[in-house]
């Protein structure tokens, strides 16, 4: 390794700088596309509150553009240092991607600040204005998509790269799956992003008529979250599916060796995603005229919730590595019995989160029902459900840093996959405990990072 | 804009609960309903598994015991927290942005903790360990890397996956299983060719890259364990 990065280490730094770019590029990529949509509803409706929220998530979306930049600035420069060999190799093979990403980042940002600068005048011009938007996620969808058969074919590249052409690199195996699974996620994470922006902004709001409005914000950002989330398992399968079969072996270290407990990890994360987003349903519906009706349903969706979470995360073995098992262990302690040898196959993981996903779609029919039935008392609901709005970000921050390092360590001891091998100290797959410190550190930076934007955004500025 | 102030409805028992939790009594009889709940899950959880032959089939070691009572608490904990009374008021500005980081820090830090106890697991270079060891033992260590996997679907000595057929007894079995190949010619072709030799009942799902994967001295490492399973 001809620069190491102490004390940290290279991989770590570089690490921190990848996964806040990564963040902010959710978060910049995901919350234009409900903003845009979000500006076209309040054009159709002429309801005032999506106009208002589409203005107010594009403001944070700008400040957070910039940092978006400098953290991919950041990650670029400490990874050409230690990894020269691997950064060099990436350069020849995608040589047009990174150039044409480039320019997709130039014509982003004229749209990005055309479209914000440009609300006031083109007010009266509304179509021009939302047609400046769809443009702006057009080329922010072209820009993820460029650097995702980057990192998609660090994973499954080609046999022979040397005589693929440039789409045949682009178009690897996993990079439908990434693609998918990423846009889907990226709206997840935007939303969620959203909900925390309302949650402080309701906590603080001095007039009921402003707490009415990010009460409104809250739900309509965890209505996003929860509802694109609903489909992320599926984009999951999809793309466990293809690099299934692109090399069995990788998903067998995924899902039943050394990283297995990653995804037990993830299981977790999910489920704990889940309980939140119908926790703050169940408060969300008790500010409904008799709302409170609906309470027992929602009881048993929550016992349902935790019946599917223990199946879903009921590990086959505790140790379903041999070489790491400890000399004396009771080996049939730690292995699921014959008899509950069901609860550790995928069909009944499968049928547990489905049943996970239905219950939280339960819910959200018990709110409509409620509604059909009752008015909203936007701004009356209860503080709690500002806090599961806290809650509900930092566990999908943390899921996205977790998974993302999992799809990392995957590649094991390779740059990219059986083609460039990762000679540096740094080529082993670390612990769960060890990544879950870096994925928290991150999270932790990303908060303070958002902070600042909230701040900047609505405490400094003069705009109303 | 949706009329403001509307009246609440208590949640559930939470508002009179509320008042009388302040006693020892009071708190026990206010969290009735999910602490019976959780004493119930627990005591199924500990009791009548251990009560029952192992032969049955449903002996849960005390790792999934802990594993599940720890998520009967969580779960308690929750419909616990589904009593709490309704919170509202107001805050500056500065003391909203302390809860709500502190919020996150909890969570984030709750995450962090839980991912340093679950097992752990760190990857070793099978080469390093076995420098200097005999074939039969390369071959033992190749099978047990988690960078290929074997024992993920193939069972020896009663441990491993059941996706494959069970190697307990493959040394003997391989010289028989196809007229004209040796046991060293079966087990060869087996491991780089995997669809040549498809065992009866067993989906054709074992990489076919093997081949290209492991050197020719690591095969004949592999081989020479595999023999040596009688």
């Amino acid at each position: 390794m001809p620069i190491d990065i102490p004390p940290f280490g290279a991989r770590t730094v570089i690490w921190l700088f990848a996964q806040q770019h990564l963040y902010f590029a959710a978060f910049v990529l995901g919350a234009p596309i409900f903003i845009v949509i979000s500006e076209y509803l309040g054009l159709r409706t002429k309801d005032l509150r999506y106009e208002r929220l589409a203005r107010e998530t594009m403001k944070m979306v700008a400040v957070a553009y910039s940092i978006t930049a400098i953290m991919g600035v950041l990650f670029s420069f400490v990874l050409m240092g230690p990894y020269q060999g691997f950064t060099n190799y990436l350069m020849v093979r995608f040589y047009p991607v990174f150039f044409a990403y480039g320019l997709l980042i130039l014509l982003e940002t004229i749209l990005m600040y055309t479209y914000w600068h440009s609300w006031d005048a083109l007010a009266h011009r509304k179509g021009l204005h939302i047609g400046l938007g769809v443009a702006l996620n057009l080329v922010g969808t072209a820009m993820m998509l460029l650097m995702n058969a980057v990192g998609s074919f660090m994973l499954t590249p080609p046999e022979a790269p040397e005589a693929a052409t440039l789409w045949e690199l682009v178009n690897n195996a996993t990079w439908t799956g990434l693609n998918l699974h990423r846009f889907i996620a990226n709206l997840t994470f935007g939303g969620f992003m959203v909900a925390l922006f309302g949650a402080f902004m309701f906590l603080t709001a001095k007039r009921d008529e402003d707490r009415a409005f990010y009460d409104w914000m809250g739900f309509i950002g965890n209505f996003i979250g929860v509802g694109t989330m609903m489909a992320l398992p599926i984009a999951g399968y999809i793309y466990a599916r293809e690099l299934f079969l692109y090399d069995a072996s990788i998903a067998t270290l995924l899902m039943a060796d050394k990283l297995s407990w990653f995804f037990e990890m993830q299981g977790i994360l999910v489920s704990l995603l889940f309980l939140g987003a119908n926790y703050y349903m169940w408060l969300g519906i008790q500010r409904i005229d008799k709302g409170w009706r609906f309470l027992p349903y929602f009881r048993a969706t929550f016992i349902v919730v935790f019946v599917g979470t223990v199946i879903w995360i009921t590990p086959q073995n505790f140790l379903p590595d041999l070489t790491s098992r400890a000399e004396g262990a009771n080996l049939q302690a730690l292995a699921i019995p014959e008899r509950a040898a069901f609860m550790g196959l995928m069909m009944a993981k499968g049928l547990a989160v489905t049943s996970i996903i239905i219950m939280t779609f339960v819910s959200y029919l018990l709110y409509r029902r409620a509604i059909n039935t009752g008015r909203i008392a936007w701004g009356t609901i209860d503080f709690k459900a500002q806090y599961a709005l806290v809650f509900l970000p930092a566990v999908a921050v943390y899921t996205m840093g977790l998974m993302g390092a999992v799809r990392e360590l995957a590649r094991q001891d390779y740059h990219v996959y059986r083609l460039v091998q990762d000679t540096s100290p740094y080529w082993y797959i670390p612990t769960l405990g060890y990544t879950s410190v870096v994925v928290g550190v991150n999270a932790l930076v990303f908060l303070v990072l958002m902070v600042f934007i909230f701040f900047v955004s609505f405490k400094l500025g003069k705009e109303g | 804009m949706q009329e403001l102030g509307r009246e609440q409805q208590p949640i559930g028992r939470g508002a009179a609960g509320a008042a009388s939790k302040r006693s020892v009594k009071g708190l026990v009889a206010w969290a009735r309903g999910p602490l019976l709940g959780t004493l119930i899950i627990l005591a199924v959880i500990w009791i009548p598994f251990s009560l029952l032959p192992a032969e049955l089939g449903w002996s849960f070691g005390t790792a999934f015991k802990l594993f599940f009572s720890a998520i009967a608490v969580i779960a308690g904990l929750f419909f616990l927290l589904l009593k709490v009374g309704p919170s509202q008021g107001r805050a500056s500005p500065a003391r909203v942005l302390g809860s709500i980081t502190l919020t996150y820090i909890l969570t984030v830090g709750a995450l962090v903790g839980i991912g340093l106890v679950l097992p752990q697991f760190e990857v070793k270079a099978p080469s390093e360990e076995v420098e200097g060891a005999s074939r039969v033992e390369r071959g033992k260590a190749l099978f047990q890397d988690s960078g290929l996997g074997c024992y993920l679907c193939h069972t020896v000595n009663g441990a491993g996956g059941l996706r494959g057929p069970d190697l307990a007894k493959v040394g003997a079995a391989a010289a028989t299983r196809q007229a004209g190949l040796s046991a060293d010619e079966y087990l060869r072709e087996s491991i780089a060719n995997p669809s040549a030799n498809l065992v009866a009942n067993y989906p054709p799902i074992m990489p076919a890259n093997f081949g290209e994967r492991l050197s020719k001295d690591q095969i004949e490492d592999l081989v020479a364990y595999l023999k040596s399973l009688e």
